[in-house]
């Protein structure tokens, strides 16, 4: 009788086990035997975290979602408890407490989508995916160059790959990369006499680090583009980047490209308007092994580079320009208050700061190139390598720092009108477009 | 005694079985008001829009105000003798009401919310910052303890 009551208990049991066993595929989520189709969203992938659409999914566990009015995040009531979704955002509140996870939430396509991680935790049950789900996109950069994973460090401000590559990533949201298209239009719009061109720089990390922490910046470039006005040309950063992945075209350390990943940028800007082609190999070099890179300073407290890297230092190409170029810095757009002059290229310096002497508001550089030529490039710090290679190019190259002028001091139309500058090359890199900081300062040039 | 211990290890196996360890990383947030920290039965302090939302009355009593709910337009009220404050879920407004200690006068103003206050797991959850200097005490975040440190105007020389 003993034994009998043994075996039904442990029947019961098992079956108690396996009750919250949650399945997913492409185009349904199972759930306690029963069936639930997605019939407007579907999952997709990024990198390997699998997003799932936040109602069609809930449904399931017959849990009601909510917007929150007032702030940007939806509720999701169910078992009892309430989760709060934080929208474009890594960090939520599950039952009664604030989690921070790898991957954020996204908007895609009008829904919210969340990682499946963090729907495992919200509705407590695991969730198996049985079947392969779609790529976010069709064109993703793929793995040819990935870093094999040894180790991994997580720094707090940063991730360490195998002791020797630092990288921190950052995901461009769909509702982002249109905002940020909205701004270079109005800015395009600001100074109808000029080309304007609108560079888009990837971080390192979606070419080189282990797939799972790719957030398919590509997706976000793409986004962006489609929505940008007939008035600004794209240039085609990513697949010129990716055609030269085998050469140092950025560092391990620090978050920049190299001066040889600036030069594949301007490359692609070159061949748009139609210039003469420059040879790298035609360029004199002043290369340094000491280069010490950003990431150094972003360690997060009780990390050393001793502790987290194999070599504190990395190599530097730094390729020597064929015109003489004099760097005037300014503190404002007017150009009436003169902070100092520099090189275009500082030699002794063995950081990323040796290009134009690092960020300043406003840098005019002059070459002897003599064609008249104007550009102005709008920038954060990745334009300061891609400047000097524009004195190539450019008799006159206005090098605008969007930090330089917060509070709208400059407006694009004023030093338009000031300089008549033929053409302006608007860059950026995720972090800028994502930032509604950042990206906010480039808006309020407009005008 | 062996179908017993069967049984034991299979019950534990059931109960472990609808515990499932968390996936995110949780950030504990404390709030101390003058030194003391202040213990939260079950909803925790969250941030939202760079924001600290706590759940209010422990923290508001903590400083000596009075709260209470206004169902019919879900709003929180905390005031003490010559400031009030009230706030509704979901409202970016917070409305303020002072006592003009020179003439006794009531002055009314709004305050604009970043964040809204929110309703978590049936508690009302308020921006501690505007709510804290609404009555003239500091607020200072300490980031490597994730601690919002609220110091009340009477200690304040």
């Amino acid at each position: 009788m003993l034994r009998i009551k043994s075996l039904i208990i442990a029947a019961a049991l098992c079956f108690g086990c396996g009750v919250h066993a949650v399945e997913i595929t492409q185009t349904s989520v199972k759930s306690e035997g029963k069936t639930y189709p997605f019939t407007q969203g579907q999952p997709f992938i990024v990198g390997e975290t699998v997003y799932v659409p936040v109602s069609e999914f809930f449904q399931a566990f017959g849990y009601d979602v909510i917007i929150e009015q007032g702030i940007d995040a939806l509720s999701v009531f169910g078992d009892g408890k309430q989760s709060v979704i934080l929208l474009d955002n890594s960090e939520h509140i599950v039952g009664y407490s604030m989690y921070r996870y790898r991957q954020p939430s996204r908007f895609v396509d009008g829904r919210e989508y969340i990682p499946l991680d963090l729907a495992e935790d919200i509705c407590g049950r695991e969730i198996t995916v049985t079947e392969p789900i779609t790529s976010l996109q069709g064109v993703v950069i793929g793995d040819d160059y990935r870093i094999s994973e040894e180790s991994v460090v997580d720094c707090g401000n940063c991730y360490v790959l195998n002791r020797e590559y630092m990288f921190s990533p950052v995901t461009v949201h769909d509702r982002q990369a249109e905002k940020y298209a909205y701004i270079v239009n109005r800015i395009a719009e600001s100074v109808p006499e000029a080309q304007v061109y609108s560079m888009l720089v990837p971080d390192s990390y979606e070419i080189y680090a282990p797939k799972r922490f790719y957030t398919d910046q590509r997706r976000a470039f793409g986004l962006i583009n489609q929505n940008l006005s007939e008035r600004v040309k794209s240039v085609n950063t990513t697949d010129a980047l990716l055609s030269h992945a085998n050469e140092k075209i950025y560092f391990s350390t620090d978050h920049h490209w190299t001066h040889r990943g600036a030069f594949y940028a301007w490359e692609a800007f070159a061949k748009e308007k139609g210039f003469e082609e420059l040879s790298l190999e035609s360029f004199e070099k002043a290369d340094t092994d000491a280069f010490t890179g950003s990431y150094i300073q972003r360690l997060g407290k009780g990390f050393t580079a001793a502790d987290v890297l194999s070599k504190p230092t990395e190599t530097m190409e730094r390729f020597l320009p064929q015109y003489d170029a004099t760097v005037t810095i300014y503190s404002d757009g007017g150009m009436e208050k003169m902070i100092g002059r520099v090189p275009l290229i500082n030699t002794k310096n063995n950081s990323y700061s040796c290009f134009i002497s690092g960020d300043h508001p406003l840098s005019v550089i002059e070459s002897s190139v003599g064609n008249g030529k104007k550009l102005a490039i709008i920038k954060e710090s990745f334009g300061n390598a891609l400047a000097t290679w524009a004195v190539n190019n450019y008799q006159y190259v206005y090098v605008i720092d969007i930090r330089g002028f917060s509070g709208g001091k400059l407006k694009i139309s004023d030093f338009y009108a000031k300089t008549h500058f033929d053409d302006l090359l608007i860059e950026s890199y995720p972090t800028t477009v994502e930032s509604k900081e950042l990206s906010g300062y480039l808006e309020e040039m407009a005008g | 005694m062996k179908s017993k211990i069967i049984i034991g290890i299979l019950a534990f196996m059931l109960s472990m079985s609808n515990v499932l360890a968390m996936n995110g990383e949780e950030k504990k947030i404390s709030v101390t008001v003058n030194g003391t920290q202040i213990e939260f039965e079950d909803q925790q302090p969250v941030i939202i829009n760079e924001r600290t939302l706590i759940p209010i009355r422990g923290v508001m009593e903590a400083m000596g105000k009075n709260v209470s709910w206004e169902a019919e337009t879900s709003s929180v009220v905390v005031s003490d003798d010559t400031t009030t404050v009230k706030l509704a879920i979901g409202s970016n407004v917070m409305y303020q009401t002072v006592i003009d200690s020179a003439n006794n006068e009531a002055v009314s103003f709004e305050v604009p919310l970043d964040t809204a206050p929110m309703l978590i797991n049936d508690r009302t959850c308020l921006p501690v910052r505007a709510v804290a200097e609404a009555f003239m005490a500091t607020v200072d975040w300490d980031g490597e303890s994730q601690t919002v440190m609220i110091v009340t105007a009477d200690l304040l020389c």
